[in-house]
Formats: structure tokens, C-alpha cells, sequence
């Protein structure tokens, strides 16, 4: 084969050519994205049931709703909250079941809900997108003072903004904040007890007296006629006009406009806004389809605004606030400059090492063409390049280049060493003598990353694009470094003077004094290195735990619940303040809030309120430096506010109500059936996680205490007089939960017309008891006649999973891990706690991830060990070689270790993955020793001279594998852009590990493999892999 | 059994956390500033009348005391009209002249009693002079005299008689305002006959109307003579007084008629008009506060009273509500400073905003 390569050298060049060629192409057309997206295939089920109070919701609206879903194929898990007004049930399928597919078996189902729910209220599914979805927010203000907030979202948005966002590929649904245009019918019940009308006669008129029909065609003597019926109002005039009752006493029509006034206002009973900078303006969240591209969305979309803003009436702008791209944009770029560096960096070292510049630079040729060829793969797969992807690329840049390292050195040793040799056989035999071990490095290397691959939810779809990038380009490296390479040195490089470089002089000389240190010490030595394992392995149970160090996202979102009765006027009073507190922060750029929810939004209550603060770059922070330094200023700050406040940041929230339903870092949930008691046990929890070290934001949702407006029907009235209990809800529906009448058409844009009392009948119950709504048998029913009308606190928001009721205390953790963190709060509440039966406790969060990650891992890594130590056997065919070379295992565990407890990472998910590369590469560094010592012992070296030897060889090899991989990482450990913080516990581990297990590989494994050799001679007849 | 459970698990809760129910409330500090920003509105504690306001549809009727009619009190033709439908007049203010031959014929009778009269002077001071000259004798001096009183007599009867009409203008009678007010109706044109049995103007003041309020049984109850209302309207408020309740309930409408009497200086209110009738019931003094001023917390009322840089929240005790007004026991007194608006947030200040709102 390599015989083949090096014969049609001109058409592998040519093949070279057309690698990087499609290689650059798959780089600039690879779709780009922060994350991997972590959403597990979930489908969401919203009804809106506008006047219902939360536990209604529940009983008529989730309970049948979770019923038919439940029993669905691949169901994994049924979530619902049920709140004043909106019914939301959270269907989870099996990780890998096809969206549209779990899509279809919902809306198959939901039919079956509509019947078993009340006629009026309609399921609908919410939009096809994931958490993450939320991938821009923009608002319309207007400048010119001309238009209101209604008509920015009634008119300009509603018919001008939207359809065009809409028509961008990738757009599933935009959700709009903001007050809507409505015609309201502001009745004077004085002026109607006076004329005799009753609430009942209104809404009629109202309902019978605006209908357009369609006629059919008529045929005349001016021909084929449309006939078009009329009926509908075309404004404020016309409603005023449209007679509601004869007065027979009088003999005279009352009209609308005889007991009611008309005005243009807005919709009432609106649960959200969204305000910018202190004031109300018009937002909405452009939301991604799911599997779309989230940078791709972005960017179509801005470029959208541009041309929507060419477009708008004068005053009116159109403002971009926030896109989940510009995190992309720059943890991408993070990771591409420490791709850079890192190449830069190792490039350098090997020129040092090999100490010839045509060596070094086909060497370092090859990293860049390996990467292409990833591209070229990754694109073809479908694999987006985000932080997990070119992380990946970045952690392994120095392992990409060792197998072009050793061929390239090899070759370069022979052509050196066999001057005027015909060059073509002389790269053959190099290439056939390294071949194997190449293989075998990248094999093991291979392997050791395989237990990645057991990983599921959001551990493994963040972390298996890692290890396969990683995984990729390693392949495609050792591809390069046996075909192009051997191409590239038979054209370019020339046979050096010396076989070793200056540097690497030096450094034989000065390891042949060590390595006589370590022969004559080597008890001692080993004794420390003992010694210094066990107490890294102590050192271990000191550092703590979590999945995966928060990403820097650049901005601050501050979660705010107020009591849950304040008003949406008093809501935005706090947003209000909050935003202009932030904004004397010269490190903010802008600060933004959502108050409540839009239409199709989230499912959260005026008293929860979302403030957004988008922050400069961190290099220009001067009030603070780190974010938690920031929370914590702010955290003081607002403490006058009235309100329950946490910090986190935009795509965490997500990630983290992804994970538990909440969004904090952990959620610990109370299950249970009796409202009442779960809140008592809720605040009992609440109370111990205060108390335990390191809990901030402790908050417990509040479950109860919604004040509720409770209409009894008085039954033997209603006997009396025959009413139904069905026409004074119907009545209610109209008057007081703001149910369309009917529309007024105005242009081609129709607007609700609805009913609303006049606030001093509105805000006052006693008042609300003396409208008439019903006239029967000649008498006039008032509200206080037909129905008990009383304040009473209720439930608030009622949370199910999988059927159960249960409560919510949630929590963010700082200056602590959350790993022992969860531990003792665990602990406490169970000794403080006791439960009544049926009642249990869950726990929820990222650290679930954490401790399911490393419970593979616990499973998995011994096993890939095994698997390295079987192939090592495979290898040596030598039990006793095979465990020495295993040796480096707890070598690399002691510099990795450490060197996580010194830079005070937690051991997460991420270092984890450390480890488990540092396992490889270690070992690596003695199959190169151990090999040739085993082949210089073939040669008929004696034990002592073998060992030596080989040591003074391979020192090259060894440290150069070594240090590019070391070096190639420093760039990750020294950036502090966006970006950077995942791989960076990873990187830590990594760099500790390769420094210890490389000077112990060099320093003690000689001495330990000549004592062991000693000490269980073993002939061995097979021949090992290095022949030459 | 749920309500044992929760017995024995509320003990198992709370068991240790007794001191903390028992705990004062305690002060809440804010600026002037946190105030403005979160629209906590101050207001100072006044007595006002602790009635319920009880407010009705109402119509406002002419006070039938203060209207006034014009007739003619004789047959004739008018001759002259001086207002129209909708003038004001003063009282004695000319409206009308009246021509009537009745009244020419009394004149002319009239003319002639005098002349009859002056005649029956002289010969009446002729005799007295020759009686006193002794030149006649007594009885036809005293013939002279009966004969001169009697033309006399009648001068004075048929004077009287014209008189009796009204003012003479001419041989018209004119006919004057007999009270102060618009004139409503006018059913007379110029040249017309009227007499007696015909309208001719009504005159309507305004400066007092009646309001016809219909209050709901149970508001009825509560009203009594003399209390004060107030009308509202769409052009401003009046007093009124109550002076009349009915005594019967309408069939359709199940509302008693209340009978306000309103001042009316400067005619806004206008017979006919739909108004609304408001009337302060029980209008003892005491202080009363805001409902918003109130927050329920853990079963207690809590009122905000305002020191300063800091908030006192105080238990109060009430009485009774009236009116989206709490009659308050005790708690806070006259001329503290106490929130009224944004009290939610106070509230959320003490207890936080996991709040529960659940009694047991």
C-alpha cells in the first residue's frame, strides 16, 4: 500500500490539492451553533381557558389532557403546570424518537382531549421548536409619537412585520408582547337600570346585529348581481347605532349608544409586557424551528429586519435586541483562536525539537490538512461546528500531529543516517518500521475515548460530538501522515547534517545524568510516587463536583416573582426599576424585561418577570470582574425590591428548565396530593436549603394565595326564574373575562369588540353585585341577585409530573460545588423531614447529569482500561509488559489531579473526559519505550544497556508526542473569551497529566521495567512490533 | 383522615418554630425614591362619614311647586305676545296683551258711571250750597246726596271689576309672569282667541328640581328623610336633600323611588335628564381607609403607616366595609400617613412573596 503511495506520488499530491480545496469549502459552508442542542424530543400541548382559575385548568383542561397522553408510545415523561388562564402539559418521548413523528401521535390524541374538555377551550400544539429555541428578540417603537403600543402589535406587527419574519426559512412561530387593539363596549348599568336593558340584551345585540353573510348571485336586468348581506360594523358609530330594545313604554328604539360609550382601547386582562429601557414597548421572540441552524436563523432574520425597517412608517423602528448568534459567533471564534494558537504553538515546538525546518513544516502541514479533512467529514455528517465540536478539535490539535511526527521523524532519522541511499526505498522502510505502533497509538487512543459514547441526554449530546470530532480527525491524521505525508517528504525533504538537533543535544545529555540518578535511587522514587498517588487520590475527595462549568454567555437575565396578586401596571414599575438600576452599570448595553407572558409564550403569571442585561465584553468589566461578582452587586442593590429575585443567564435558564422543568440549578421538587401540605412541606424545605452553606436565590414557587373573584350561582334564584347556571357564566365570559363579541372591520384588518365595565364596577365587587344582567317574568336580575360574588384566596399554579402533583423549592449555588452541595442538603432534609406516606422528594438539575455521567463512567472506563490492557497484551503478548506500560495510568491520574485542585475546577463532566485522555495518551508514552526496549533486548542488548538505550532514543518521540499535545492545549487554559470555560477543566487535566506521566514515564518506568524484568524473567518468542 | 394528617404533620413542621408566629412585625425601610419607583402612593388618615354610598340610577323631574301657568282670566284675542318658548322670565314681566270686548264694555260703562258720577257731584255740591243758604229745602239737599254717593258706588264697583283683570293697557289687558323661570310651553299665537279655559305659557323654574332615584330594596332600607345626596352627572355634582321615600316597589325593576330636592343655581340639571343619585347612609365620623390600603397577612389585616424612611405595618381591626372603604376599630389614627397604593409590595417586604395565604 505504501508502496502504491509513493509510486503514484503525483496523483496523491493532486488528490492533496483537491482535499484542501473541498476541505476550505466545508469549512465556510459547516453550519455553525453554540451548542449542541440539548432538547430531548418533547412536545407541548398549550389550551388557553381565559377566566378559569388554576384549579379548574387542572380538572377540566391538563387531567383529561395528560390522560390521553400518557399512555402514548415511547412516553417517557408527562409535565403540566396548570395556571389562572392557561393549561400547559410537556410531553417527553425517548431520546431519538422522530419530532414529527411524536407530533403525530399527539395530534392524533388530542382530539379524544377536546371531547372529554369543556366546548370553548381549544388544545393546540405549541411550536415546533426546542428550549433553545428563543433565537431573537426584537421590538417596534415608535419615535414619532404617532403610534401606541396597540397599534405597533395590532397593526404594524400583526400585518406588516410578522408575515415577512414568518416567510424566513427556519421561523416556526414569533411570540408577540404587548397590548392588542380592541373596540370596547364600556357599559353605564346606571343608565341601563334606567332603560330597562340587562347585560344579557347587550351582549345579543351586540352578538345578532354584526354578520356578514354571503347571498349567492342574483339575476336582473343589470345582470349577474353578488349579493353581499352587510351586517358588519365598520366603527365606533356603527356599534353606537345598533339598537339593543324597543322601550314599549316610551315607544322608542335604545341603542347601544344610549347605555354604553364605545372606545378604541386594548384587550383586556393582558398577562405580560415587555419593557426596554424604562418603558413599555412592543417585543417579540422570533422562536427557530427545531433542527434549524440557529446562526443560519439568526442571520436571515436580521437581514429581514434591515429590509422590515425600509419598509415601515416614518417613526416607527424596528430594534434588534439579542440573538442566541452572537454567543455562537463568539465562543466559535474562542474556540478557533485557540485552534490557532495551538497550531502556531505546536508548530514552533517542533521545529525546536526536530530541529529542521523542512521537517518541521511538513510536519506541522499536516495538522491543518486534518483538520480540513474533519470538515469535509463533519459537514458530510450533518455535524454543525459549535463549542463541543471544534472544542473537541482544539483539546486533540497536538495529537493530530504525532503520527506525521514519528514518520516524519523516522524518515528523517534514516535519511540522515543512510546517505545516498535511494530516497523512495528509504521513506518505504521508515514508514513500513512505524506503521504499526502509529496504528496501535491511535487505536488505543480510540478506545479510550469510547466510553463518551455511553453517555445519553444531555451529557452525551453535548459531550459525543466531542469525542467523535475528536475522534475524527485523529483517524484522519494517522490517514494523512500515510499518505500525503510520505508524498511530501519524498518531494521536499533533504537528509540533515547531524541526526539530532542542538536542543535535543542538550537534553540527551542532561537525561542521561537523570535517568543514572533515578537507577541508583529507584526505591525511593518509586516510594514517592506511591506515596504521591495515594494523596492525589485524597486529594480527589477534596475537590467537588458539577457537570459542567457555566459558559460566560455575556449577559445577565434577573428572575423576578412578585406576590401573585400585583398588577401588570405594578409588575412593570418593578422592571422598570430593576432596568434602570442596571443601566448605571457603564458595563451594560441594554437592558430589556418581559413581564408575565405573550400569547404562545411561557407559562408564567404577571408576577414573574424576566429583566435581560446584556453586557460589553468582559476585558472592559471595571465595576466588577467576574459575573458572580456582578449578581453579587446587584443581589445587594435590589435587595430593598419587593420581590423574590435569582440570577442566571440566557441559554442556561433554558438548559436548565430543559433539565427540570425550572429554571435554576436545582429544583427540588415535593410530590404529593394535598395542595396544602406540599406548600407546608415546600416551605420547610425552603428553610433548610437557606441554611445550607452555598445556596443563593433560594425560592420557593409560590403555589397558593392568588386572590380569585368566586361567582356562586344562587340556585333557587335561578330555579325561580329559570335561568341555567350556563347563562350567567356565559354572562361573566363576556362582561368580565373579555371574550370577543364580535369584530369590527376596519380596512382589511378586523378587531375584537368587547365588553368591559367601567372600572368602578370592575375594581369593586359590591358595585359588580348591582349590575343587571337578566330580565325575566318582566323583573330586572342584577349580578347579586343570580349569583354570591366573593374574594377568596386560591391555588395559584398547580405543577404535575407523571400524574403527581408537587411543589417547587428551587435554588441557584454559589461559591460551591453543587455536587456536595445536593449531598448535604440531601442529607439535612432527610433527617429533618418526615414525610407522610405518598409523599416523596425529588431532586433536579444539572448535577443529576453529573452524577449519571460519572455512574457510566464508573462503569465504562474500567472497561476501556481492560480494553487498552487487552490490546497492550495483544500487543507485547506479555502480561508483564503489558501491566508496566499500564503503569502510567496512575501517573497521569496524579498530575491530573492535581493540577484540578490547584486550579480550583470542580471535577466535572468535562475533566472527566480529561482523564479519560490523559489515560491514553500516557500509556502511549510507554508503548513507544517499552517497545523498543523489548526490540533492542531482541537485538541482544542486555537488560540494563536495553533500557538505557532506548530511553536516550526515544526521548525524541516522547517528548515531542508530549509536548505538542501539552502545548497545544495552553492556549484553551490562558483565553478568557466566551467560550473557553467548558474545555478548560479539560485542558487542566490534560496538561497535569501529560507532565507527570511523561517525566515519570522517562524517569521511572526504565528503572521499574529493568526491575520488573529482573524479577519475572518471561521469554518471549514472539517478535514485538518494532522490527527495525 | 387528611385533616388528622395534617394536623399531626403541621405539629411535625412547626413544632420547633414557634417563636416566630409570635414575632412583631417589623419595620420596613424604604426611600422616597423606592416609593415613587414602585408607586406607593401616601395619604393621611381622615375622618370621613363611615355611611355606605349608595348610588342610584336617577331622573331628574320639574319641582311642580315652582311651575306656573298663564291663562287669560277673560275671552278675547291676543294681541301681543312678549316671550317665547324658552325665555326666562322674572315674576311681573309682561307675557301677553289680551283684546276683549267685554273689557271694551266695561270700560265704556265705566266712562259713563263717571260721567254719571261727576254729574251727581255738581248737583250734589249745588244743593249743599243752597241747603246751607236755606234756599232748598233738606230733603232735596239729601236727594242730591243719595243720588251722587249711589253714581259713585257704582263708579267705584265697575273700577273694581276692571281692576280685577289685571293690568289695563288701553283696552287691552296685559297679562304678567306670575313667577320666575323658562317658559316651557307657549300654546298661543298672535290673534288667537283664549279665554279662560286655555293654557297660554307654562313657566317652569329650575333653581330647585326634584331627582327621582331608584334605589334596590336593601340600599332603601338604609336611607332616610332629610339625609343629603348627591346627583352626578355628566357636567359636575349637586347636593340634594332626600325628602321623600316611596312607600311601594316597582314590579319590574324591584327598586324603591326616592325623592331628592336639588338645588339648581345654575340650571345644569335639566328636567328629564338620566343622572345618577348618590346618598351617604349613616354618616356617623370615623376613619375610614382605602381597601388597597390593606393587605392580608397570615389571617391578619395589615395596614402601612408611613414614618418616615420606614414603614410601620399595624394590625388594624375593622369594623366593616363600606363602599371600597374600611371602617377601621383600631389600628392606625387621624393624621398618620398610611399607604394606599402598591401595598402588595410592602406586604411581599414582610413575608416575601411565597406568601400563602392558607388559614389553619
Amino acid at each position: 500500500m505504501f508502496r502504491l503511495v509513493l509510486k503514484f506520488r503525483l496523483l496523491v499530491l493532486i488528490a492533496l490539492v483537491g482535499v484542501v480545496v473541498y476541505g476550505v469549502y466545508s469549512f465556510r459552508k459547516l453550519p455553525i451553533d453554540a451548542f449542541p442542542d440539548p432538547t430531548p424530543v418533547q412536545v407541548n400541548v398549550y389550551t388557553e381557558a381565559p377566566g378559569l382559575s388554576a384549579e379548574e385548568v387542572e380538572t377540566l383542561i391538563t387531567i383529561p389532557i395528560e390522560s390521553v397522553v400518557n399512555g402514548l408510545k415511547d412516553v417517557e415523561l408527562v409535565r403540566s403546570v396548570s395556571l389562572p388562564g392557561l393549561s400547559y402539559v410537556s410531553v417527553f418521548f425517548k431520546d431519538g424518537t422522530d419530532v414529527y413523528f411524536a407530533r403525530r401521535l399527539v395530534m392524533e390524541k388530542l382530539p379524544d382531549a377536546r371531547e372529554r374538555i369543556p366546548e370553548g377551550f381549544n388544545p393546540v400544539m405549541g411550536p415546533n421548536s426546542t428550549g433553545l429555541g428563543n433565537a431573537l428578540l426584537y421590538v417596534l417603537h415608535d419615535t414619532s409619537g404617532k403610534y401606541t403600543n396597540e397599534e405597533l402589535k395590532s397593526v404594524i406587527q400583526q400585518w406588516m412585520v410578522r408575515p415577512l419574519i414568518m416567510s424566513v426559512g427556519g421561523v416556526e412561530e414569533i411570540v408577540q408582547f404587548g397590548p392588542e387593539i380592541a373596540y370596547l363596549v364600556v357599559p353605564d348599568p346606571n343608565k341601563m337600570i334606567a332603560y330597562g336593558i340587562t347585560l344579557e340584551d347587550l351582549i345579543e345585540a351586540l352578538r345578532k346585529n354584526n354578520v356578514l353573510v354571503g347571498g349567492g348571485f342574483f339575476q336582473s336586468a343589470e345582470g349577474d348581481l353578488v349579493v353581499r348581506g352587510l351586517g358588519r360594523v365598520y366603527s365606533i358609530e356603527d356599534i353606537l347605532r345598533i339598537p339593543v330594545k324597543v322601550d314599549e313604554e316610551k315607544g322608542v328604539s335604545v341603542y347601544v349608544g344610549d347605555v354604553a360609550r364605545v372606545v378604541r382601547g386594548e384587550v383586556p386582562n393582558r398577562r405580560g409586557a415587555f419593557t426596554m429601557d424604562g418603558r413599555e414597548v412592543q417585543g417579540n421572540v422570533v422562536v427557530k424551528r427545531i433542527y434549524e441552524n440557529t446562526k443560519e436563523v439568526v442571520d436571515k432574520v436580521k437581514k429581514k429586519l434591515k429590509e422590515i425597517q425600509e419598509i415601515l412608517p416614518e417613526g416607527v423602528k424596528i430594534e434588534h435586541l439579542y440573538d442566541q448568534a452572537y454567543l455562537t459567533e463568539k465562543a466559535v471564534a474562542t474556540i478557533q483562536k485557540a485552534l490557532f494558537s495551538g497550531m502556531l504553538l505546536v508548530a514552533i515546538v517542533t521545529a525546536i525539537l526536530l530541529g529542521n525546518l523542512r521537517a518541521s513544516l511538513i510536519v506541522i502541514s499536516s495538522l491543518p490538512i486534518t483538520l480540513l479533512t474533519a470538515f469535509i467529514v463533519m459537514k458530510n455528517t450533518g455535524m454543525s461546528g459549535n463549542l463541543m465540536t471544534l472544542g473537541g478539535l482544539a483539546i486533540g490539535i497536538g495529537m493530530f500531529v504525532d503520527s506525521s511526527v514519528v514518520i516524519v521523524e523516522n524518515i528523517y532519522r534514516h535519511l540522515s543516517e543512510r546517505r545516498g541511499a535511494f530516497k523512495f526505498s528509504v521513506i518505504l522502510d521508515s514508514i513500513k518500521e512505524v506503521w504499526r505502533p502509529v496504528f496501535f497509538a491511535v487505536l488505543i487512543i480510540v478506545i479510550v475515548f469510547s466510553p463518551i459514547f455511553v453517555f445519553e441526554s444531555i451529557e452525551g449530546k453535548y459531550f459525543k460530538p466531542l469525542a467523535l470530532t475528536l475522534i475524527i480527525a485523529l483517524i484522519s491524521s494517522m490517514l494523512i501522515a500515510f499518505t500525503f505525508i510520505p508524498v511530501l517528504t519524498y518531494y521536499f525533504l533533504k537528509p540533515g547534517k547531524t541526526t539530532y538537533s542542538k536542543v535535543m543535544q542538550v537534553i540527551h545529555r542532561v537525561y542521561g545524568r537523570v535517568l543514572d540518578l533515578s537507577f541508583k535511587l529507584r526505591v525511593p522514587i518509586i516510594a514517592t510516587v506511591v506515596v504521591a498517588f495515594f494523596f492525589s487520590l485524597f486529594l480527589l475527595t477534596r475537590i467537588g463536583t458539577e457537570f459542567a462549568p457555566e459558559l460566560e454567555e455575556g449577559s445577565v437575565i434577573v428572575k423576578v416573582f412578585l406576590d401573585p396578586n400585583v398588577s401588570l401596571e405594578e409588575a412593570k414599575r418593578v422592571a422598570t426599576a430593576i432596568e434602570k438600576e442596571a443601566l448605571k452599570f457603564p458595563e451594560v448595553v441594554r437592558t430589556f424585561s418581559t413581564v408575565g407572558r405573550a400569547e404562545k409564550g411561557e407559562v408564567v403569571d404577571i408576577n414573574y418577570i424576566e429583566t435581560w442585561i446584556i453586557l460589553k465584553p468582559q476585558s472592559e468589566w471595571r465595576s466588577f470582574k467576574t459575573r458572580e461578582e456582578f449578581n453579587q452587586i446587584l443581589r445587594e442593590r435590589f435587595a430593598w425590591l419587593p420581590a423574590s429575585i435569582g440570577f442566571t443567564q440566557p441559554i442556561k435558564m433554558r438548559i436548565d428548565e430543559l433539565l427540570s422543568g425550572v429554571r435554576a440549578d436545582i429544583a427540588i421538587k415535593i410530590f404529593g396530593q394535598d395542595p396544602q401540605l406540599l406548600n407546608q412541606i415546600a416551605e420547610k424545605v425552603k428553610e433548610i436549603t437557606e441554611k445550607v452553606p452555598g445556596a443563593v436565590d433560594v425560592q420557593k414557587e409560590i403555589q397558593a394565595g392568588r386572590l380569585q373573584l368566586r361567582v356562586y350561582p344562587k340556585w333557587e334564584t335561578l330555579e325561580r326564574f329559570g335561568i341555567t347556571a350556563e347563562e350567567v357564566l356565559n354572562v361573566i365570559k363576556y362582561s368580565l373575562g373579555g371574550a370577543e363579541i364580535g369584530v369590527l372591520q376596519r380596512d382589511t384588518y378586523l378587531f375584537p369588540i368587547i365588553l368591559s365595565l367601567p372600572e368602578e364596577f370592575r375594581g369593586n365587587v359590591e358595585r359588580l353585585k348591582e349590575i343587571p344582567i337578566f330580565e325575566r317574568d318582566g323583573k330586572i336580575l342584577t349580578f347579586g341577585d343570580v349569583a354570591d360574588i366573593r374574594v377568596e384566596p386560591g391555588l395559584f399554579v398547580i405543577r404535575r409530573e407523571n400524574n403527581i402533583r408537587y411543589a417547587l423549592v428551587m435554588c441557584n449555588v454559589e461559591g460551591r460545588d453543587i455536587g456536595s452541595f445536593v449531598k448535604e442538603l440531601q442529607e439535612r432534609i432527610q433527617r429533618e423531614i418526615k414525610l407522610p406516606k405518598g409523599y416523596f422528594i425529588t431532586y433536579g438539575g444539572q448535577f443529576e447529569n453529573q452524577q449519571r455521567a460519572m455512574k457510566r463512567l464508573s462503569v465504562a472506563v474500567p472497561v476501556s482500561i481492560f480494553l487498552i490492557f487487552v490490546l497492550l497484551y495483544l500487543n507485547f503478548n506479555s502480561v508483564r509488559d503489558a501491566l508496566v506500560v499500564m503503569l502510567n495510568v496512575p501517573f497521569a491520574v496524579i498530575g491530573g489531579i492535581v493540577a484540578l485542585y490547584i486550579s480550583g475546577f470542580n471535577l466535572s463532566v468535562p475533566s472527566a473526559i480529561g482523564f479519560i485522555a490523559i489515560f491514553g495518551i500516557a500509556t502511549l508514552n510507554g508503548v513507544v519505550l517499552v517497545s523498543y526496549i523489548r526490540y533492542l533486548l531482541e537485538e541482544g542488548y542486555d537488560i540494563s544497556e536495553a533500557v538505557r538505550k532506548a530511553a536516550i532514543l526515544r526521548i525524541r518521540p516522547i517528548l515531542i508526542t508530549a509536548i505538542t499535545t501539552f502545548i497545544g492545549l495552553i492556549p484553551l487554559l490562558v483565553i478568557r473569551d466566551i467560550g473557553s470555560e467548558v474545555q478548560k477543566p479539560l485542558a487542566t487535566v490534560v496538561v497535569g497529566g501529560i507532565l507527570t506521566s511523561t517525566l515519570l514515564t522517562l524517569i521511572i518506568l526504565p528503572a521499574v521495567y529493568e526491575m520488573v524484568y529482573k524479577r519475572f524473567p518471561e521469554r518471549v518468542e514472539v517478535p514485538s512490533v518494532e522490527r527495525a | 383522615m387528611r385533616v388528622l394528617l395534617l394536623l399531626v404533620f403541621s405539629l411535625l413542621v412547626l413544632g420547633g418554630e414557634k417563636h416566630e408566629h409570635h414575632e412583631e412585625m417589623q419595620e420596613i425601610h424604604m426611600t422616597e425614591e423606592a416609593l415613587r419607583e414602585l408607586g406607593i402612593k401616601l395619604d393621611v388618615v381622615k375622618k370621613r362619614p363611615a355611611g355606605k354610598v349608595v348610588r342610584m340610577p336617577a331622573e331628574v323631574r320639574e319641582n311642580p311647586l315652582l311651575s306656573f301657568s298663564v291663562y287669560s282670566p277673560i275671552e278675547g284675542i291676543v294681541r301681543k305676545i312678549y316671550v317665547k318658548e324658552g325665555d326666562f322670565v322674572k315674576k311681573g314681566d309682561p307675557v301677553a296683551e289680551i283684546y276683549s270686548p267685554e273689557l271694551a264694555d266695561l270700560i265704556g260703562e265705566l266712562e259713563m258711571a263717571k260721567v254719571k258720577m261727576e254729574t251727581a257731584k255738581k248737583i250734589y255740591e249745588r244743593d249743599k250750597e243752597l241747603y246751607s243758604q236755606e234756599v232748598i229745602p233738606y230733603t232735596r239737599f239729601y236727594n242730591s246726596m243719595i243720588e251722587y254717593e249711589r253714581a259713585k258706588g257704582e263708579y267705584l264697583a265697575l273700577k273694581e271689576r276692571l281692576r280685577s283683570f289685571g293690568d289695563i293697557k288701553g283696552y287691552h289687558l296685559l297679562l304678567r309672569s306670575p313667577g320666575t323661570g323658562y317658559v316651557v310651553e307657549q300654546n298661543v299665537v298672535l290673534g288667537e282667541g283664549v279665554g279662560p279655559d286655555r293654557e297660554l305659557f307654562k313657566i317652569h323654574s329650575h333653581d330647585v328640581l326634584w331627582v327621582y332615584g331608584w334605589a334596590d330594596e336593601r340600599s332603601a332600607r338604609m336611607i332616610r328623610e332629610g339625609m343629603i345626596g348627591r346627583v352626578v352627572h355628566e357636567t359636575g355634582n349637586q347636593t340634594c336633600r332626600v325628602d321623600f321615600i316611596g312607600h311601594e316597589v316597582d314590579r319590574k325593576t324591584r327598586r324603591v323611588r326616592i325623592r331628592c330636592v336639588a338645588n339648581n343655581p345654575k340650571h345644569t340639571l335639566k328636567p328629564g335628564m338620566f343622572v345618577s343619585l348618590e346618598i351617604r347612609t349613616g354618616g356617623e365620623m370615623a376613619i375610614l381607609i382605602p381597601k388597597s390600603a390593606v393587605q392580608d397577612i397570615e389571617g391578619k389585616k395589615v395596614a402601612f403607616v408611613w414614618k418616615g424612611g420606614k414603614f410601620e405595618p399595624r394590625e388594624v381591626h375593622i369594623e366593616r366595609e363600606v363602599d371600597g372603604y374600611y371602617v377601621i376599630e383600631e389600628g392606625v389614627r387621624e393624621g398618620e400617613r398610611i399607604a394606599v397604593s402598591g401595598t402588595v409590595f410592602l406586604k411581599t417586604k414582610l413575608v416575601g412573596v411565597e406568601e400563602t395565604g392558607h388559614t389553619h
